[in-house]
Parts: C-alpha cells; sequence; structure tokens
C-alpha cells in the first residue's frame, strides 16, 4: 500500500522527520499526513486510527498540547483561550438545542 | 537481597562462544532484561532490546537545534510574540490558510458569507437570545480592554513563580547531570592509571619469568652436569683401578724376577754405558 511506513521512506510525518529509526522499532502503519491522504482513502485512514480508550486519550492529549503550545504557553497569555472555548462550547450547545428552538423560527419557508 | 539472589539463579546465560562466560554472567544479572553484548575493537558494550535507542556514545551526543561553534550571530527574539488570533476568537491559521487563494480578505467573506447562509437559511434562529449574546460580547469586551491589562499584571507573579520553579528544577537537574559527568570522567581517569599499574604488573610477571627460566635452565645444566661428571669421575675410577691393579701387579711380578744378582749385573751394565758415554 502507498505511504505504508518503512525505514526507507519514513520522512513522511514530522514526528519521524529527525528521529533515528533503529531496526525492529515499531512504528504506525500509515505514516502519511491527513493533507497528503487522497480523498477517497480517508475513511480508510480513519478506520485505521486508534480508537482504543487509551488511543482516544493519546488524541485528545496531542489535540490539547496543539491548543497550548499556540495560545497557553506564550510569553504574554490573554483570554484568548477561553474566548475560543466558550464560542466553541456555545456553538456546540446551539447545536445541542436548535431542535427545541425550531418552534421560535420567523418564517416557515426559506 | 536473599530475593535477589534467589531470582537471578536459574538464569540461562547465552550459549555463546565469542563472548566470555564471565562478561555474559555479568551481563545477565544486571540487567533484567534481554541483553547482547557488542565487542567493539577496544570497548565492551550491553545492549539492552528492549530499549535499543539508548545512547551508548553519550559523550559525543550533539542536540539537533543547538547552536554551533561556526554558526553566526543568531536571530534576534522578538519583543512580543507573533498574534496567533484576529479579533480575539479566530485563529490566524484559518486566515492563511486561505490567503494564497483569496487574499487578505477571503476568511471574512468567507465567514460572512457562512453567517449570512446560517441567517437566511434560519439555521441560526433570530430570538431574544441573540440580544442576549450580543450585551454579554460588548459588556466583555469592554471589560477586557478596561480592566483586562491590569488583571494580567496582578497574576502574574503567580504564572511567572511556577515557570521559575519549573526552570530552577531543570537548572538543579542540569547541575547535578554536570557533576555526575565530571564524576564519570574522574572515575576514567582513575582507570587509565589501573592500565599503567596493570603494564607494570606485566612487565614484572614477564621478569620473573624469565629469571624462573634462566634458573630453571641453570639447575638442568648443572643437573646434567652432575650426572655427566659423576659418570665420568666413576670411569676415571674405573680406569684408576684397573691401571693401579695392573700397575701394582706388574711392579710386584717385576720385582719378584729382580734378584740381586740382576741387580748386580744391571748396574755394572750402567755403569759401563755411562762409561762410554762420559768418553765421548
Amino acid at each position: 500500500m502507498a505511504g505504508k511506513a518503512d525505514l526507507a521512506n519514513l520522512a513522511q510525518h514530522p514526528k519521524y522527520y529527525a528521529s533515528k529509526l533503529e531496526p525492529g522499532m515499531k512504528l504506525p502503519a500509515d505514516t502519511r499526513l491527513l493533507r497528503d491522504v487522497k480523498l477517497y482513502e480517508v475513511p480508510g485512514w480513519f478506520s485505521q486510527r486508534n480508537f482504543s480508550p487509551l488511543g482516544l486519550w493519546f488524541s485528545f492529549k496531542r489535540f490539547r498540547h496543539q491548543l497550548w503550545s499556540k495560545y497557553y504557553h506564550v510569553r504574554r497569555p490573554g483570554g484568548n483561550l477561553v474566548a475560543m472555548l466558550a464560542g466553541s462550547a456555545a456553538v456546540l450547545m446551539y447545536i445541542t438545542d436548535y431542535r427545541d428552538m425550531k418552534s421560535h423560527m420567523l418564517r416557515k419557508y426559506h | 537481597m536473599l530475593s535477589r539472589l534467589f531470582c537471578s539463579t536459574g538464569r540461562i546465560v547465552g550459549k555463546s562462544t565469542k563472548i566470555p562466560l564471565c562478561l555474559r554472567v555479568v551481563s545477565a544479572r544486571s540487567n533484567s532484561t534481554n541483553s547482547v553484548i557488542e565487542t567493539g575493537t577496544s570497548t565492551i558494550q550491553i545492549k539492552d532490546m528492549n530499549y535499543p535507542a539508548r545512547l551508548d556514545d553519550w559523550e559525543n551526543f550533539k542536540m539537533p537545534g543547538a547552536p554551533y561553534e561556526g554558526m553566526g550571530p543568531l536571530p534576534p527574539l522578538p519583543d512580543y510574540d507573533q498574534n496567533f488570533t484576529r479579533h480575539y476568537v479566530f485563529p490566524e491559521t484559518w486566515f492563511q490558510f486561505l490567503y494564497p487563494r483569496t487574499g487578505a480578505t477571503g476568511t471574512y467573506t468567507l465567514l460572512t458569507g457562512l453567517a449570512a447562509m446560517l441567517v437566511s437559511k434560519e439555521y441560526y434562529i433570530y430570538s431574544h437570545d441573540t440580544w442576549y449574546a450580543a450585551a454579554f460580547i460588548i459588556a466583555f469586551t469592554t471589560l477586557n480592554k478596561a480592566v483586562g491589562p491590569f488583571i494580567r499584571d496582578f497574576t502574574e507573579s503567580l504564572r511567572v513563580d511556577r515557570l521559575k520553579a519549573y526552570d530552577q528544577v531543570k537548572a538543579d537537574e542540569m547541575d547535578g547531570l554536570i557533576k555526575t559527568v565530571d564524576e564519570i570522567k574522574l572515575e576514567q581517569w582513575r582507570a587509565k592509571g589501573q592500565e599503567l599499574i596493570n603494564e607494570a604488573r606485566k612487565t614484572n610477571l614477564a621478569m620473573m619469568l624469565e629469571t624462573e627460566y634462566i634458573n630453571r635452565q641453570a639447575s638442568v645444566v648443572e643437573a646434567v652436569k652432575r650426572k655427566l661428571d659423576y659418570q665420568v669421575t666413576v670411569q676415571k675410577v674405573d680406569t684408576e683401578l684397573t691401571q693401579g691393579h695392573m700397575v701394582k701387579w706388574i711392579e710386584k711380578k717385576v720385582m719378584e724376577t729382580i734378584t740381586p744378582e740382576t741387580q748386580k749385573a744391571t748396574l755394572n751394565a750402567c755403569i759401563a754405558q755411562l762409561n762410554t758415554i762420559a768418553s765421548k
């Protein structure tokens, strides 16, 4: 399969760019970046991801690490992170409660 | 201690003829995981197969991004971090993502169009909550602009103290590690002294061996000489005995034949000879 991880073409994910790779190391099967995965391969790629509890925890950890590195662990942090989280929470709450708000619509046909 | 002994006995030490048994036993005792001994030209390294990325050559290790000697001037550190959000809530990456295709106003257009679509299709429903949200946003924006920096400076010390503590932990760890490195280097230097001691011991041993060899050679020579001298003396004694006996026997016989008449006759003959010689 194109993009299968082996030691020869392992410069496919930044995580392994500059690492020293020993023979016998266990690597994920597909180390391509998501931007390099073709659209028709995305469902397959998605099914290959690690959805075990530990895998989910790791994905959450990665997301949080990215977020904090950009918006929290800076020299002068402000309220940007809180505002973004509040906005995301508001949007999610709106989506959750949209069904119950349908009676408040102003027009019947759009 | 006893449990450790109990656990370490009965361990199968790998059968490898190249690596000596003493080293295999040491590695089996010290490492609880599989280990492979690599004998280089002058060093012996025990490699743990469960942690293959362990750094053995730690003295010549260079951090990947560390500055080196001939690199030139480092880039200047900016006074402030670059802004990662625009209008306080929209990440800058969204704007950078569309900039190549749509320019500077691409994301704004997209968001405006999206908002228009949502309102038009009434996925966003205009209600009293809209006014609540607007009032909320305006109030908090005003508060943030007015009082935000003051609150940040007020609570800055807490954050900075924690960061300083983190840095202190790292600095202390570094100091400890530097001390450890110095100790290791000292032990290596001491081990080099051991090399000299070993050389001296080897030369001493060689000298002792040579002296012992020479001594044994000398003793061998002496023993052989003794044996040969014995044989020689035995032969001499034999010849002495036989010759002496023979001589004595002959003398005895000769003396038996000598009578007073013959004595007188020989004496007269000798005197006559002497007279002839004297007359010449």
